[in-house]
């Protein structure tokens, strides 16, 4: 246990898929996503597990946000799954694969919006309170406000934006993989991003400047 | 110039973060892993690792064989044209021969005639308007078996070109401009007639009469 305490893995998996080690023993390392992918091509469905538990929560955050609707976002993530599965035979180390796994999952986001038009942004998210037991009743509430102008804030930005700051913080993708998995070229990747972290920014400061 | 850090606020970060902590339901990990099994298990034919190396020695060896099949070819060709070929022997004799493919046709020259007399002179006793050369055959037997021996080997060589020009023949007669009426249709079988050109004279004169069952052939001409 305090062997494995010294590897402490960047909390999102989708962030980077080499682990973080803070103490790093030399025969410590995770297969990178493309091996996996590569092995999952000639069969081996567990390197496809190892895979799919890397980057299942943070897609499954991604669309959720991007949907702001739970059921819909579970719909898309077993398409986005099941793409990834078909294209095995297909699928080529080329970029990394981050950048496809999303590249992915927005295409099937925008068909999804395609195919219902209607697509509204009445989220269905509750808020979920996680307070520690030992936080006082102010300061629980403090946090669960925040937590509620950031979600208010995210599910307000203009779609792009939204995309791309999402894409930044949980695909952990730089300005160029975002350029490329959302049809763009990078200064307008880099400006959405921009934009949607001030709007985040002033959401999460309102408070103290109000007061 | 901004970079990629600049656009990122840590403290935007943390608090998404801390917001953002849902997981994948089970339920729904199941589905994805049961989705990935099945995938793993259906065949997907040639592996990628081989596919490349297959495609480019495929695409070798079918060049190789084109190359060796156009050298072949090529090798072919000029052996047949350094040696004589059978069917080159045929179109000397046609060239020797005196019928040109022209001149088969309405107006037979003296050759055409000669040449049909000469195979008719193989098979059948040889007519009386028969060529000068066999006029005077009969007086020489040597010659005449000369004659003959000569008209063999010209029927022999020359069998295609006289299948050629009875099948030119028959194909010929009359027309429809002659067979229009009986006058000018027998007419027409007249100058078969001179022409040497009997039997199909003589076919074109039953159809005259089929035609035109009134006809009366001019005395003296039958």
């Amino acid at each position: 246990m305090a062997a494995n305490a010294e590897i402490v893995v960047v909390a999102s998996a989708g962030l980077c898929t080499e682990p973080a080690l803070a103490y790093a023993p030399a025969m410590v390392r995770e297969p990178d996503d493309r091996a996996l992918m590569l092995r999952y091509q000639d069969g081996d469905v567990s390197a496809f597990e190892v895979l799919y538990r890397r980057h299942k929560d943070a897609i499954y955050r991604y669309l959720l946000r991007l949907c702001g609707h739970r059921d819909t976002a579970e719909d898309i993530f077993q398409e986005v799954w099941g793409k990834i599965v078909n294209s095995r035979s297909s699928y080529r180390p080329t970029a990394k694969f981050t950048t496809f796994l999303y590249r992915v999952a927005h295409n099937c986001f925008i068909d999804h919006l395609r195919r219902n038009k209607r697509h509204a942004n009445n989220t269905t998210l509750e808020p979920e309170l996680h307070g520690d037991p030992g936080e006082t009743l102010e300061l629980t509430t403090e946090r669960s406000l925040a937590r509620e102008r950031l979600e208010l804030a995210l599910k307000e930005l203009p779609d792009e934006q939204r995309d791309a700051f999402l894409l930044s913080e949980e695909g952990g993708l730089s300005m160029d993989q975002i350029a490329s998995v959302t049809g763009c070229n990078r200064e307008t990747a880099k400006s959405r991003v921009r934009y949607a972290v001030n709007k985040l920014r002033s959401a999460i400061d309102e408070p103290a400047e109000s007061s | 110039m901004t970079t990629d850090a600049d656009n990122n606020d840590p403290r935007v970060s943390d608090a998404y973060r801390e917001m953002a902590h849902e997981e994948t339901p089970a339920e729904l990990d199941r589905k994805v892993l049961a989705m990935a099994a099945a995938g793993a298990r259906t065949p997907r034919g040639l592996p990628r690792t081989w596919f490349r190396p297959l495609a480019w020695a495929a695409t070798i060896a079918l060049s190789f064989a084109l190359v060796l099949e156009i050298t072949q070819v090529e090798d072919v060709q000029l052996d047949q044209a350094a040696s004589p070929r059978a069917d080159a022997d045929l179109e000397e004799i046609i060239v020797e021969s005196p019928l040109p493919a022209d001149a088969v046709g309405k107006q037979e020259d003296e050759a055409s005639l000669q040449q049909r007399l000469n195979k008719r002179s193989s098979d059948a006793p040889a007519p009386e308007s028969a060529s000068v050369e066999m006029n005077f055959a009969p007086a020489e037997p040597s010659l005449l078996r000369e004659a003959e021996e000569q008209a063999r080997m010209r029927s022999e060589a020359g069998r295609a070109v006289d299948s050629y020009v009875e099948t030119k023949e028959q194909s010929e007669g009359c027309g429809k401009d002659a067979s229009a009426s009986a006058q000018t249709w027998y007419e027409c079988v007249r100058a078969l007639r001179d022409s040497g050109q009997t039997d199909l004279a003589q076919r074109e004169l039953e159809a005259l009469l089929a035609e035109f069952p009134d006809f009366r052939e001019p005395p003296g001409e039958q």
